[in-house]
């Protein structure tokens, strides 16, 4: 948290910070799937016959998604796969374990596949704690980009360049079989893309005792 | 799977807060100062509450440290002020108004911040051992109504942070951070307050 300059007897202390995640499952040896694994998943559950929910209000372009914005209905995608969805709730564990805050389940998770000049705008994802995403087929070029919670506070800054101290945005760059972790008031967005075919599964956490 | 066989997750942590400590305890004129400290007339003010006093006035700007005993003293505050915009990469910003407050036994800050500043600061050339910290509340707790702590406050769910009330010591912080401080346990704690603004007089 703290960094000390004994020459100049300065302290730094990097308060309050937002914690984003990321860890590939392709790479972590802890788990045993493969890109063939990934591949296959990417193309069930994007053939799924049910129609996908084609236009959301935050979704822009070439989108298709799963989603379903409804309170009393909601789409269960890692349901019906098991094996991605224990690795994901322990990847989720040692998270909050770390934020030191209570264990979650995972809620709801959907799938969102993107094709070149698509865009998410700007959200959050209330009534849940945590959320995250996995990259299924990340073209190269992907990510996802965070916003400074902090904004509305700086309304007297006035900035040379950006660093971790005033940036506005910041862009977490993300590959094929990357899980990123964040929590779910953390207002996020994915620029347009420049590529077809960005798959991804992202999914959000609740309380066991309530959910 | 177990969780000692996760490999550490690549953490970013996004967004801090930034926060410097100075220390100023053998500056040449901090004798000088303590006189000055001395002599300063201080009273009753909004922000403090009990046992405490402040030599702020909203009705005419106070420029404690433009002393004319303090001349060096202002620069070596105005350059950790220049070292904490370095890093943040701010625009060179100045102190303008500048004030002391004197915190007693039972006395304390209320909740506040410095609005039309940028970076603040708390000197404090007096501070008795135990004397109550200064608490920065974080900007991004109204956020997390869905997460519940449990176990000991850690980097990612404190809702405060303590800043000790060192004598000689000088704290830095963007001038928008909510602070406070709890009762005051001692007797003597003197804390001098300033503001920055840009060079171009802007608000």
């Amino acid at each position: 948290m703290s960094t000390t300059d004994n020459r100049t007897k300065r302290k730094v202390f990097d308060l309050f910070p937002s914690p984003v995640f990321k860890v590939n499952i392709l790479e972590d040896i802890a788990s045993e799937f493969t890109q063939k694994d990934l591949t296959d998943l990417a193309e069930w559950i994007t053939s799924d016959p049910v129609p996908a929910n084609p236009i959301l209000d935050i979704c822009e372009g070439d989108v298709k998604t799963c989603y379903i914005e409804d309170w009393e209905f909601a789409s269960y995608v890692l349901h019906d796969v098991p094996e991605f969805k224990d690795l994901i709730l322990t990847y989720a564990t040692q998270y909050v374990h770390m934020m030191g805050i209570e264990y979650v389940i995972i809620s709801d998770s959907w799938y969102t596949k993107m094709n070149k000049g698509a865009r998410v705008h700007r959200h959050r994802h209330e009534n849940s704690v945590i959320s995250g995403t996995l990259y299924l087929n990340a073209p190269e070029g992907s990510g996802i980009a965070f916003v400074n919670p902090t904004i509305p506070y700086r309304m007297k800054d006035k900035t040379q360049e950006p660093t971790k101290y005033n940036q506005q945005v910041s862009l977490v760059e993300v590959k094929t079989g990357d899980l990123i972790l964040h929590p779910s008031w953390l207002e996020h967005f994915v620029p347009p893309i420049d590529c077809d075919d960005r798959i991804t599964i992202s999914f959000n956490t609740d309380y066991k005792r309530i959910a | 799977m177990e969780m000692n066989q996760l490999h550490v997750l690549g953490e970013y942590a996004l967004f801090p807060t930034l926060v410097m400590t100075f220390d100023l305890s053998e500056h040449k004129d901090y004798n000088i100062m303590l006189e000055v400290v001395k002599n300063t007339e201080t009273s009753d003010h909004g922000i403090m509450a009990n046992n405490s006093e402040s030599s702020y006035d909203e009705r005419e700007a106070i420029n404690w440290l433009d002393h004319k005993d303090l001349k060096d003293f202002k620069e070596q505050i105005q350059l950790c002020v220049r070292y904490y915009s370095e890093k943040y990469m701010l625009i060179p910003n100045y102190i303008k108004n500048s004030w002391m407050n004197r915190v007693f036994k039972g006395g304390r800050v209320k909740l506040h911040q410095h609005p039309g500043s940028i970076i603040s600061g708390a000197f404090y050339p007096i501070a008795d051992e135990g004397s109550c910290p200064l608490i920065l509340r974080s900007p991004v707790s109204p956020n997390r109504m869905c997460e519940v702590n449990i176990g000991t406050e850690n980097l990612y769910n404190a809702y405060t942070q303590e800043m000790p009330c060192v004598q000689g010591q000088l704290t830095l912080f963007p001038s928008w951070l909510e602070h406070f401080t709890n009762e005051n346990a001692t007797d003597n704690r003197v804390t001098i307050s300033f503001n920055t603004f840009y060079s171009d007089g802007s608000k």
